[in-house]
């Protein structure tokens, strides 16, 4: 693969995450490369969760060094994801509901010029910023819904929006917490196919628990159980390995 | 004069006046309240006690300023930096603090109640439990049509302009400005308004500043038509509440509308059935529009996910 030989855009090391007495993270290495789709999976509980929450600031690690874009630097605040380039989606709806579709996405492409207390108070939104807030959703094919209530909207239709808020910046980085979760087969096979285009431009970190979706969709895939890295590899060497089978076994699941 | 019923028009005509006036102010008491609920979820009973605050330090200005307008200008800029401290100093500490914890929903409400006496108790040291006057160079004296005077005056005249002017400012801001997207946006889901790139502890901060700016002009329009003491708006508090409740707590036209409603309904009993049933009034409707519609006239109906 070629995107091997090229430095990481994201690269985790020694990443220990403790809640109290409990250790839901342990000693965890990552790197995602340019054009990859990285899998994260894992038992319920595995701390899949708790490594996007650390990436995306949420939650403060007690150990771990964080190197974007081959600089090493501080674990960055939520807020701060956008301006460095990553976005991520949350599992299950995660849009504001009480604003139009189109007022969502348009939150999101704001951000870069909401800096001065100035332009934030008189600045309204300029035309490029709502071209931009409308091509997110042309690409999503939403653009007929930008005027509806995030409250009204189906949930396959949520999901659209929620991934036109994440990618109207045109993120190096996408963080995917569960894109295929309570989803029909069809929209599932959709959203596979969304992931292969939208790879070449924007890298991705995947939380999934449909297996055929991350077989299928991940170049690399990382296994988590109880905290800890228990094997990593292509789909086809994570399908195989012993480890990963006894700890999705021994949870009543299936790999 | 025209008689309806034997009711005479310009009663009627005064009294809705009166109405809109007294309503403009509970409207602004109200967008006080629901800036805060909206942004970080708290019932704010301390902002009576900024409102207080604000209006003797816009007192105190005209002292030197020796313009009424100017020294309503001190007091906005005072109500919205007292509201911002409030916020930053106190209830963000306190919400870290609590976080996760049984308390974390009431806490942050009882401190508000303990903001308020501190305030009182501050205000009562520096000036005096006693009442003092603030004055406006607009006539608190009704109009004279004719031969006729009403019991609406300039000052309340001045006190409905303000009003609007206020919540129409707050309309501008909140639905055409990037900073009033951000504002809607971090009510109720902080966690996705980060991740759209907004500082929700900033946006919060904000969202107090405005809500003490409005309670400010409440204090500093209403208070020339009475008296000025460390007490004096916390009738106004009680009105606000019932207005922000009767316009759904989350609905900035929410709490126009039902201030100027409440406002209206107390000048009626006010003038056809007492005084003395106003103040109970206030609780009727109160507890009426909970038990009804909950979510108020403007409000959505089902529960909060927040």
């Amino acid at each position: 693969m070629s995107s091997a030989e090229q430095a990481p855009l994201l690269e985790i090391k020694n990443l220990t995450v403790q809640f109290g007495g409990l250790k839901a993270l342990s000693n965890i290495a990552l790197q995602l490369r340019p054009g990859e789709v990285v899998g994260i999976i894992g038992p319920n509980g595995a701390g899949k969760t708790t490594l996007f929450n650390a990436i995306s600031g949420f939650v403060k690690p007690q150990k771990g060094e964080f190197t974007l874009y081959g600089e090493e630097r501080a674990w960055l605040a939520p807020h701060q994801l956008i301006g460095q380039s990553l976005s991520r989606t949350l599992q299950g709806v995660g849009l504001f509901q009480d604003l139009t579709v189109f007022e969502n996405v348009l939150a999101a492409v704001e951000e870069e010029k909401r800096s001065t207390l100035q332009n934030a108070f008189l600045g309204g939104s300029d035309a490029q910023d709502l071209e931009r807030a409308h091509m997110a959703l042309e690409n999503m094919y939403c653009a007929s819904l930008e005027g509806v209530k995030a409250s009204s909207l189906s949930y396959p239709d949520s999901k659209r929006v929620a991934l036109a808020r994440a990618l109207v910046t045109n993120p190096k980085i996408l963080l995917l917490d569960e894109p295929a979760g309570g989803l029909g087969a069809q929209e599932i096979a959709w959203m596979k196919q969304l992931i292969h285009n939208i790879k070449v431009k924007t890298s991705i970190l995947l939380v999934e628990h449909h297996m055929d979706v991350v077989m299928e969709v991940c170049d690399r895939i990382y296994v988590l159980n109880f905290g800890e890295l228990i094997a990593e590899g292509t789909p086809e060497q994570v399908r195989n390995n012993p480890a990963v089978i006894a700890a999705y076994l021994g949870s009543g699941a299936t790999a | 004069m025209l008689h309806i019923w034997g009711i005479e028009m310009k009663t009627i005509l005064e009294t809705l006046l009166i109405g809109v006036s007294s309503g403009s102010i509970y409207s602004l008491m109200a967008l006080a309240l629901v800036l805060v609920w909206r942004s970080t979820r708290v019932v704010n009973f301390a902002q009576a006690g900024q409102a207080i605050i604000s209006t003797y330090i816009g007192y105190e200005s005209m002292k030197h300023l020796h313009s009424y307008w100017y020294s309503v200008l001190v007091a906005i800029v005072a109500g919205a930096i007292l509201g911002a401290a409030v916020e930053a100093f106190v209830m963000r500490p306190l919400a870290k603090r609590v976080r996760g914890s049984a308390a974390a929903d009431i806490a942050p409400v009882i401190a508000t109640l303990g903001i308020l006496g501190l305030i009182r108790g501050v205000a009562g040291l520096i000036w005096g439990n006693t009442f003092v006057q603030y004055t406006s160079p607009l006539s608190g004296k009704g109009y004279t049509f004719g031969s006729t005077t009403i019991q609406f005056s300039p000052q309340n005249a001045a006190i409905v302009i303000g009003a609007a002017l206020v919540m129409a400012a707050f309309a501008i801001i909140f639905n055409f400005t990037k900073l009033g997207l951000a504002l809607r946006a971090s009510s109720f889901q902080p966690e996705i308004s980060r991740l759209a790139g907004i500082r929700v502890d900033r946006i919060r901060v904000i969202g107090w500043a405005c809500a003490g700016a409005a309670g400010a002009v409440a204090g500093a329009l209403v208070t020339p038509t009475a008296y000025l003491s460390p007490n004096s708006l916390d009738l106004l508090l009680v009105s606000g509440f019932v207005a922000a409740v009767i316009g759904g707590l989350d609905s900035l036209v929410g709490a126009g509308i039902g201030g100027v409603v409440l406002g209206i309904g107390f000048a009626f009993i006010l003038q056809y059935i007492g005084a003395s049933v106003t103040f109970l009034a206030a609780f009727i409707i109160l507890i009426f529009v909970l038990l009804v519609k909950p979510a108020g006239i403007m409000g959505k109906s089902g529960g909060r996910s927040a």
